[in-house]
């Protein structure tokens, strides 16, 4: 016997009103740890995705769609820019180094990118099988995109046009044969099919275009930082650490920070590419370059940081809505809370009246009935908490079927303890009132209508 | 000279401004019976409130057990009473959301004391009912659920045991039955036995008898 197990008993009396509170606070719990989870997994994974890269470089539009399209992989390229354009920026004294992507086809689903070994290092790729690209044609796949396409090194494969839709298109003159698979990053290196540029160049060759919006014009130029990085470019060459074709090991020791050639990671030829990921050498590059390359040149230069602070505003709008979605109906909750206890109060006047004749004091019913009000907010929370996990897996397994976007693993957020807790506190708060009245209540005066 | 269990001296207690409980004085020593009888309105029910210090009198003193209630803090006071004072109420009041034993539980529970299922037990075994311990009340015929009542007084040891109007609307076998069992089980446990009547049928069963008037009219 003991003051739970009393106030569960007590509460079975009116098992439909306690059911329906619990569900309602569950609801709004749900609600409040869904937003939790998304938002805490998509900054994580954007986080991930764009770490490391300071500027993206390519063709004029919205900054946001080129660092979605080139950092993300989540929306159609600005256009193409000619590759002479872009050395002046990859040998800029306050370059410390560049990776070209090149965009425009996909297989199954996922994209094939062109671009350089020093792409593989900068998420940590490992390869699991294979090797590395070493000539046009040959691929690299990421660990999602093989394990769906179910490609294994060896084995052929013809890419669409396009970036990722279905397309009448397909490039069969120009099979790719994978030659390698990476290791699980975590990032979006797991979402691509990796090639050298000059792929993507011989399979647009064939039809004339790469893809994208076309060449932009010729740049008016690039002015040379005349500051304290001067010289920086010095042992650029011997910073060029393109992994030899062969090491099947790791991809390279320097993941995580992997742009690390400036000049040798661009593509020899006039070519054209998608975009150039860069990394500064120094912060103060943050203050010009940008500003240098927009003004200054044809190209578009956008900050990933900034890009995804803004792409943070526009979908925190959607957030907020849910929130106050979460926070309306855990409103009601508390209300419904406080009307079911009310009435339990009611109903239970007699037996709180007994329970003081047999030496319960004001202070135990006090407590029996916050108990009651506790209990109730503790289960919808923790009922909360499960459905929003699962809602939370559902909609993101969702996401990744329907919509292609990977929101990554949802995990625990670290708020939800709080969120248990705040729950625990409104049902506390709900329940105060009626606990009161239970406090002030008047025995004699109860026993006697039971007469 | 041994301390009375009840000691009530200058006791008035009322509603608004209408006095129903006049008491000067009055005592029953330890081990005694006393009936508390008067009409209807006379305040024998208010008298077993004061007793338990369920409520507390307008004038006057109230010592149980040793006691002086005015003494006592509100929670000391309800203490007191889970531990000292066992309550037979007419309606028996047994709580429908728990079966028998665990309303004979509560008692212990709510008085602080330690659990003791096999005391809980016990109790309901000598009254007869032990067998309905995992029994809901409400399945109880009313002479069940009125040991039952009185299992959950007594489970405590108390030192007075209180009773309101145990015989009333009981055919005379039963009220028989009825008053020589509480009489019974409180000599069993060694409580004093306070009874509140208006059922001349118990008159002359008693050591004491304290006969309250009805109150005057409102002037």
């Amino acid at each position: 016997m003991n003051s739970f197990l009393l106030g569960a008993r007590t509460a079975r009396r009116r098992p439909l009103p306690a059911i329906l509170t619990v569900l309602l606070l569950a609801l709004g719990i749900a609600t409040v740890v869904v937003v939790l989870l998304f938002q805490r997994a998509l900054e994580d994974r954007l986080g991930r995705d764009a770490r490391g890269i300071d500027l993206v470089v390519g063709a004029k539009g919205s900054g946001l769609q080129l660092v979605l399209s080139s950092v993300f992989h989540a929306d159609v390229p600005t256009g193409n820019v000619p590759l002479p354009e872009l050395r002046d920026i990859a040998r800029h004294p306050m370059v410390a180094g560049v990776i070209p992507l090149s965009l425009g086809d996909s297989y199954g689903g996922f994209r094939i990118v062109g671009t350089s070994h020093d792409y593989v290092r900068h998420y940590g790729g490992r390869l699991a099988g294979g090797r590395l690209w070493e000539r046009p044609m040959e691929a690299v796949m990421g660990s999602r995109a093989a394990r769906e396409t179910g490609l294994r090194a060896g084995e052929s494969f013809v890419g669409a046009h396009g970036l990722g839709g279905v397309s009448e298109l397909l490039h069969g003159e120009h099979p790719f044969e994978v030659v390698g698979i990476l290791h699980a990053t975590g990032t979006v290196l797991d979402r691509l099919i990796l090639t050298g540029s000059e792929s993507v160049w011989v399979v647009h060759a064939v039809h004339g275009g790469t893809g994208g919006a076309g060449a932009v014009p010729v740049a008016r130029g690039l002015p040379e930082d005349s500051g304290d990085d001067a010289g920086a470019g010095e042992g650029d060459a011997q910073r060029s650490r393109v992994e030899s074709a062969g090491d099947a090991g790791a991809a390279g020791s320097a993941a995580g920070t992997g742009i690390d050639t400036a000049q040798s990671g661009l593509p020899a030829g006039d070519g054209e590419i998608t975009a150039l990921l860069v990394r500064f050498r120094s912060p103060i590059a943050a203050l010009t370059l940008p500003r240098a390359i927009n003004a200054g040149t044809a190209l578009q230069a956008a900050s990933p940081a900034a890009e995804t602070a803004r792409l943070f505003l526009l979908i925190g709008t959607g957030l907020d809505v849910f929130r106050a979605f979460a926070a309306i109906l855990v409103a009601a909750s508390a209300l419904s809370l406080f009307i079911a206890l009310w009435h339990a109060m009611h109903e239970q006047r007699y037996d709180l009246a007994v329970m003081r004749t047999l030496g319960a004091t004001r202070g135990r019913i006090l407590r029996f009935v916050l108990v009651q009000g506790a209990v109730l907010g503790a289960g919808g929370a923790v009922l909360g908490v499960a459905l929003g996990h699962t809602a939370g897996w559902l909609a993101a397994q969702w996401l990744e079927r329907a919509r292609s976007v990977s929101v990554g693993a949802l995990g625990w957020a670290p708020q939800e303890g709080l969120v248990v807790a705040g729950a625990v506190l409104i049902a506390l708060a709900a329940a105060a009132v009626p606990a009161v009245r239970a406090w002030r209540l008047d025995v004699v005066a109860v026993l006697a209508e039971r007469r | 000279m041994a301390q009375p269990m009840v000691d009530v001296e200058g006791l008035r207690h009322g509603h608004g401004h209408r006095n129903v409980l006049d008491v000067p004085a009055w005592q029953v020593d330890a081990g005694e019976r006393c009936l508390v009888t008067g009409p209807s309105g006379s305040g024998k029910s208010t008298l077993l409130h004061l007793l338990a210090g369920l409520a507390t009198p307008r004038t006057g003193s109230v010592r149980v057990a040793g006691k002086d209630l005015a003494d006592l803090s509100p929670a000391a006071r309800d203490r007191f009473r889970g531990r000292s004072v066992g309550l037979l109420l007419q309606s028996f009041h047994l709580l429908d959301t728990l079966n028998v034993i665990d309303n004979v539980r509560l008692a212990r529970h709510l008085a602080g004391l330690p659990e003791d299922r096999a005391r809980c037990g016990e109790v309901l075994d000598d009254l007869g009912v032990g067998e309905f311990a995992g029994a809901h009340p409400s399945t109880l015929s009313h002479g069940q659920a009125q040991r039952v009542a009185l299992a959950r007084a007594l489970v405590n040891r108390p030192a007075v045991l209180l009773a309101d109007e145990p015989t009333s609307s009981l055919d005379d076998e039963s009220c028989e039955r009825v008053a020589t069992l509480i009489e019974a089980e409180a000599d069993r446990h060694g409580a004093t036995l306070v009874v509140a009547t208006h059922d001349s049928r118990l008159l002359g069963r008693f050591d004491r008898q304290l006969a309250l008037e009805a109150p005057a009219p409102a002037p």
